[in-house]
C-alpha cells in the first residue's frame, strides 16, 4: 500500500513534466522551425497590420448605426453583409465567425427553431443575393451550406455553387466581368484530401482580400 | 450520396486494417518484453522512470495488487488535475495562461477532472474560454496519456489472464503503463502532430489575437498548443477538444486530409489491439474473428449514418431546402457541419469517434437527423466494444466473448471452454455483472436527471418541448457511462457569461451526477475485468478436442455479434425508442 | 440527497425505487448461483 502511494505520488509528478511539458516543449519546438506560418494560425498581414487567418472564416460584414452609434445586441455588434464581399456561412458564434470563443449551433433536426433559422438564412441570403442571379432565387435554390449554420462557426470555406449564386453579385457591384469573378473563385478553391477526402471548398477570406487587390477598394 | 462518399469509407475500412496488423505486431513484442526497433530510443527513459519511481518491473502482480496500483495512481492523477484546475491564475508565472482565466468553479471542475481521468474528455467547458494553456498542457494532455495507459494495460493484464498457464500474476501495472507511455503512445502522438501542424494546425504560446478585419469590424482569433494535445487526443481515444468545437474547429482539423488522418488516429489503437490479441494468445484466427466482428457492425453503422444525413432533415425540408447532391453542393443535412468535411467525412468521423469511448466531433451530433444522431446512440449502446476504447474496446469485447462462448455452450450442451480453459460460474458471474455495469449507470443516471427537476434544468430550451431534449438527456449519460464525451452539445452544466470564468457557475445536479456516473462505469469495470483475469490466470489448460466450440470461425462472429447487439437492444429499446426513434419515424416539428 | 429526492415526483420515485430493489435482487439471484 505504501509503496504503491509513494510510486502514484512520484509517478504522476514524472510523468506530468514528461508528458505535459517536456512533449508540448518539443512539438512546439519543431514546429516553430519546421512550419512557422502554420504553427502561427497563417495569419496574413495587409499593410503591416494583421487582418486574419487563411483558416479562420470572417464576418465581412458593416457595422450598423442607429443615431449615428454603433447599434448592439446584448453586447454583441449588429452588422449587415457588405455587398462588394463574398459572405462565409451562418455562424452561431457571437459576433458571428468570432474565434475566440466557437460554438455549435446544435440545433435539433425536427425543431420549430431550426425551421425558423433555417427560414431566416435563406430569406438573407435571397434578399443580398437574388436580383442579381438570373432568373431569381427561390428556397429550393439555394445551396445547403448557405442555410445551415457551419459547425465551428468559423468555416472558412463555402460550397463551389455558393460562391458562383455570389459571384453574380460581386460581378456587379465591383464593375467587374462575371468570367473574371469565376475564375478567382476557382483559384482559391481547395480540393479534397488525396483526391478524395472530404468536399472543395472556396475560402472565402483569401478570395476576398485578392478582390480587393484586384480592384484597388478597401472597406 | 457521392461516389467519393463511399470510396472515402471503405477506403478508411482498408487503410486502418492495413495500419492496424503491424501496429499489432509491434505492440505483441512491447507486452511480452520482446526487442522492439525503439528499444535504442526509450530503453534508457525506461530504466530511468522505474529507477525514479522505485518501481521493479520483474515483480509480478496477482489481480488485486494490479487493481490496488491502479487505483492509488487514479487518485494520485485525479487529485493533482483537481489542483491544477482549481489553481489557474497560480500559474501566470509561467508565461502560460496569457489570457489570464480564472478558475472553473469546483462543481464543473469536479466534472472535468472526473472526465479526464476517465478516458471520457466530457466537457462542460469550452477550451478557449475556460482552460490556460498550462491547465490543457500539464493537466489535460497529461491525463490523455495516461487514462489511454491504464485503459491498455488493464486488456493487457486480461489476455495475460486468458493465457497465463502458471501462477497469477498478471503483469506489472507500472511497467504496463510506462512502457505504454513511452513506446506505444508518444512516438505515434510524436508523428501525427507533426502531420497535423504541416497541414495547418497551430502550436504556439501566443495571446490571443485582437484585430480589425477587412471591413473594419473588430475581430479575435485564439492560440495555444493545440496540435500536441489533438493528437493524443485522438490516439489515446480521449476526445476532448482544445476549443470548443472540437475537430470542427480549423486549428484543431484544417483539412480533408487531417480529417482521414485523425480518423485513422482514432481506431489504430483499438484496432492494432485486436491484432496484438491474437499474436499473443498464438492464434491469429481469434484476432481475425474478433477484428471482422468489429468490421462488420462499424461498416454497418456507417452506412446507416450516411444515408441518413445524405437525405437531410425534416427542418430543411419544412423550410424548402433541396437536400439532392447538385453540381458544386453536397446537398444532406449541413447543420453544424463544416464544408471542407461535407457529409461523408462528417457521418464518417462521428460514426468512427462513437464506435470507441473517443467523443471528438467534427460535426454536431445534436444537429443529426433523427436516424444519424440514433447511430452514435446506438454505437454507445453497443457498450463500446465496435473496436472501443484504447483497451477498454479489448477487455469489454473479451468479457463478450466469454459470454458468448456460455451462451454457445448452453446451446450445444457442453461445458464452456475458451482457449482451452473451462469458463465456470465464478467467471460468468463476474462477466455478467462486469458487462451491465454500465448500461445501468447510463439508464439509472438518466431517469435520475429525467425525473428530477434539477436535471431537467440542463435541457437546452430549443429541446426541452420533445423528444429532443429526452435524447440530449439520455445521450449524456449513456456517454458518460461509456467514457465516451461526446454530447447533443446543447445540454448545459456550465454557465459561463464571460470568457475567462469570473462570474460564472456550474450546475451541481449534472456536474455531479455526470462525474459520479463516469467514474463508477470506468473503474468498477475494470476491476471486474481484473477479477476475470485473476480467476483465469493459471487455469489448467485442457487440449481442444473434437466437440470444442471454435471460437474462430464465422458461426462464431455471427454468435457474438448476435449476443452484443442482443444485450444492447434488450437494455437500450425502450429508452431509443422515446428519443431518436420517434424523431427518425415523424416529420412532425416540436416547439 | 433529500434536494433530488424533493425535485422527483412521487410516481417517478416509486418507478426508481422499484428498479433498484428487483435489480437489487437479480444481483443476489445471479450470485447465489445454483443454490436457487
Amino acid at each position: 500500500m505504501k509503496r504503491d502511494i509513494i510510486t502514484s505520488a512520484i509517478g504522476i509528478l514524472v510523468l506530468t513534466l514528461f508528458c505535459g511539458i517536456l512533449y508540448p516543449l518539443v512539438i512546439t519546438g519543431v514546429s516553430q522551425v519546421a512550419f512557422p506560418g502554420n504553427a502561427d494560425g497563417q495569419l496574413v498581414h495587409v499593410n503591416g497590420k494583421l487582418v486574419g487567418s487563411q483558416e479562420i472564416g470572417q464576418n465581412f460584414g458593416l457595422q450598423v448605426y442607429k443615431n449615428g452609434k454603433p447599434e448592439m445586441d446584448n453586447g454583441v455588434p449588429v452588422t449587415n453583409p457588405d455587398p462588394r464581399y463574398f459572405q462565409t456561412r451562418p455562424s452561431a458564434t457571437a459576433p458571428p465567425d468570432n474565434a475566440a470563443a466557437t460554438t455549435f449551433s446544435n440545433l435539433g433536426p425536427n425543431s420549430v427553431a431550426t425551421e425558423q433559422e433555417i427560414s431566416s438564412n435563406i430569406q438573407a441570403y435571397i434578399s443580398l443575393n437574388g436580383k442579381y442571379y438570373p432568373g431569381g432565387l427561390t428556397a429550393a435554390k439555394v445551396p445547403v451550406d448557405a442555410a445551415n449554420t457551419s459547425a465551428s462557426g468559423i468555416d472558412p470555406d463555402i460550397s463551389v455553387r455558393n460562391a458562383d449564386i455570389q459571384a453574380h453579385r460581386i460581378a456587379t457591384v465591383r464593375h467587374l466581368p462575371l468570367s473574371t469573378v469565376m475564375r478567382l473563385v476557382s483559384k482559391y478553391t481547395g480540393g479534397r484530401g488525396l483526391g478524395f477526402s472530404g468536399e472543395p471548398g472556396v475560402n472565402v477570406f483569401e478570395l476576398n482580400l485578392a478582390l480587393d487587390r484586384m480592384t484597388g477598394v478597401h472597406a | 450520396m457521392t461516389f467519393l462518399g463511399w470510396l472515402t469509407i471503405v477506403l478508411f475500412c482498408v487503410v486502418l486494417t492495413l495500419l492496424a496488423i503491424p501496429l499489432g505486431r509491434y505492440m505483441a513484442a512491447v507486452y511480452t518484453g520482446q526487442p522492439t526497433f525503439l528499444d535504442p530510443v526509450f530503453r534508457t527513459p525506461e530504466r530511468l522512470f522505474y529507477r525514479i519511481m522505485r518501481v521493479d518491473p520483474e515483480r509480478g502482480q496477482d489481480w488485486k495488487q494490479y487493481a490496488k496500483s491502479l487505483i492509488i495512481f487514479s487518485l494520485a492523477g485525479w487529485l493533482l488535475l483537481y489542483f491544477i484546475l482549481r489553481t489557474q491564475t497560480l500559474w501566470n508565472w509561467t508565461g502560460l495562461n496569457p489570457e489570464g482565466f480564472h478558475s472553473a468553479p469546483w462543481n464543473v471542475t469536479f466534472n472535468t477532472t472526473s472526465s479526464f481521468l476517465t478516458n471520457t474528455n466530457w466537457q462542460y467547458y469550452g477550451g478557449e474560454t475556460t482552460m490556460s494553456y498550462f491547465s490543457q498542457m500539464a493537466g489535460l494532455t497529461v491525463q490523455n496519456f495516461l487514462s489511454a495507459g491504464v485503459g491498455i494495460a488493464v486488456a493487457v493484464a486480461l489476455i495475460r489472464g486468458i493465457i497465463g498457464r502458471s501462477g497469477k500474476s498478471i503483469g506489472n501495472f507500472w511497467q504496463d503503463l510506462i512502457r505504454t507511455v513511452l513506446y506505444v503512445l508518444m512516438p505515434i502522438s510524436f508523428v501525427v502532430a507533426l502531420i497535423l501542424v504541416f497541414q495547418g494546425s497551430i502550436q504556439n504560446f501566443s495571446h490571443y489575437l485582437n484585430f480589425n478585419g477587412p471591413t473594419g469590424l473588430a475581430n479575435s482569433i485564439a492560440m495555444g498548443p493545440v496540435a500536441s494535445q489533438e493528437a493524443i487526443k485522438e490516439l489515446g481515444t480521449n476526445g476532448g477538444g482544445f476549443f470548443n468545437t472540437n475537430s470542427a474547429h480549423p486549428f484543431e482539423n484544417p483539412t480533408g486530409f487531417t480529417n482521414f488522418v485523425e480518423m485513422l488516429t482514432v481506431l489504430v489503437i483499438p484496432a492494432g489491439l485486436v491484432f496484438m490479441y491474437g499474436r499473443m494468445t498464438g492464434s491469429r484466427r481469434q484476432g481475425y474473428a474478433i477484428f471482422a466482428t468489429m468490421l462488420v457492425m462499424f461498416f454497418g453503422a456507417v452506412c446507416v449514418a450516411y444515408i441518413a444525413e445524405a437525405h437531410g432533415s425534416p427542418a430543411q425540408h419544412a423550410a424548402g431546402l433541396h437536400t439532392q447532391v447538385v453540381a458544386g453542393s453536397t446537398g444532406g443535412n449541413m447543420e453544424g457541419k463544416e464544408q471542407r468535411f461535407g457529409i461523408a467525412g462528417s457521418a464518417l468521423f462521428d460514426v468512427v469517434t462513437t464506435v470507441t469511448s473517443c467523443g471528438a466531433v467534427n460535426s454536431a451530433i445534436e444537429s443529426f437527423t433523427g436516424i444519424g444522431g440514433a447511430v452514435p446512440m446506438a454505437n454507445l449502446s453497443a457498450s463500446e466494444v465496435i473496436f472501443g476504447g484504447v483497451g477498454t474496446g479489448l477487455y469489454s469485447i473479451l468479457l463478450y466473448v466469454l459470454l458468448a462462448v456460455f451462451i454457445g455452450g448452453l446451446m450445444v450442451g457442453r461445458t464452456p471452454e475458451y482457449l482451452g480453459k473451462k469458463i465456470e460460474a465464478r467467471e460468468i458471474k463476474l462477466v455478467a455483472i462486469g458487462l451491465l455495469i454500465t448500461p445501468l449507470a447510463a439508464l439509472f443516471s438518466t431517469a435520475l436527471a429525467t425525473a428530477s427537476s434539477a436535471g431537467r434544468a440542463s435541457i437546452s430550451a430549443a429541446a426541452a418541448g420533445g423528444p429532443q431534449g429526452f435524447s440530449e438527456t439520455f445521450y449524456a449519460y449513456l456517454s458518460q457511462a461509456n467514457n465516451n464525451g461526446s454530447a447533443f452539445a446543447a445540454y448545459g452544466g456550465f454557465v459561463q457569461p464571460n470568457a475567462g470564468n469570473l462570474g460564472s457557475h456550474g450546475i451541481t445536479f449534472t456536474d455531479l451526477l455526470g462525474g459520479f456516473t463516469m467514474l463508477f462505469a470506468r473503474y468498477a469495470p475494470i476491476l471486474f475485468a481484473l477479477a476475470v483475469a485473476g480467476s483465469l490466470a493459471g487455469k489448467r489448460v485442457s487440449p481442444a478436442g473434437l466437440g470444442t466450440m471454435r471460437t474462430d470461425n464465422p458461426t462464431f462472429v455471427v454468435l457474438l455479434i448476435g449476443v452484443i447487439v442482443l444485450v444492447g437492444a434488450l437494455t437500450f429499446f425502450p429508452a431509443l425508442l422515446l428519443g431518436p426513434i420517434v424523431q427518425g419515424l415523424t416529420g412532425h416539428l416540436y416547439q | 440527497m433529500s434536494l433530488v429526492v424533493a425535485s422527483i415526483g412521487p410516481a417517478d420515485v416509486f418507478g426508481l425505487v422499484a428498479s433498484v430493489i428487483v435489480c437489487i435482487y437479480l444481483l443476489y439471484a445471479l450470485l447465489r448461483g445454483e443454490k436457487f
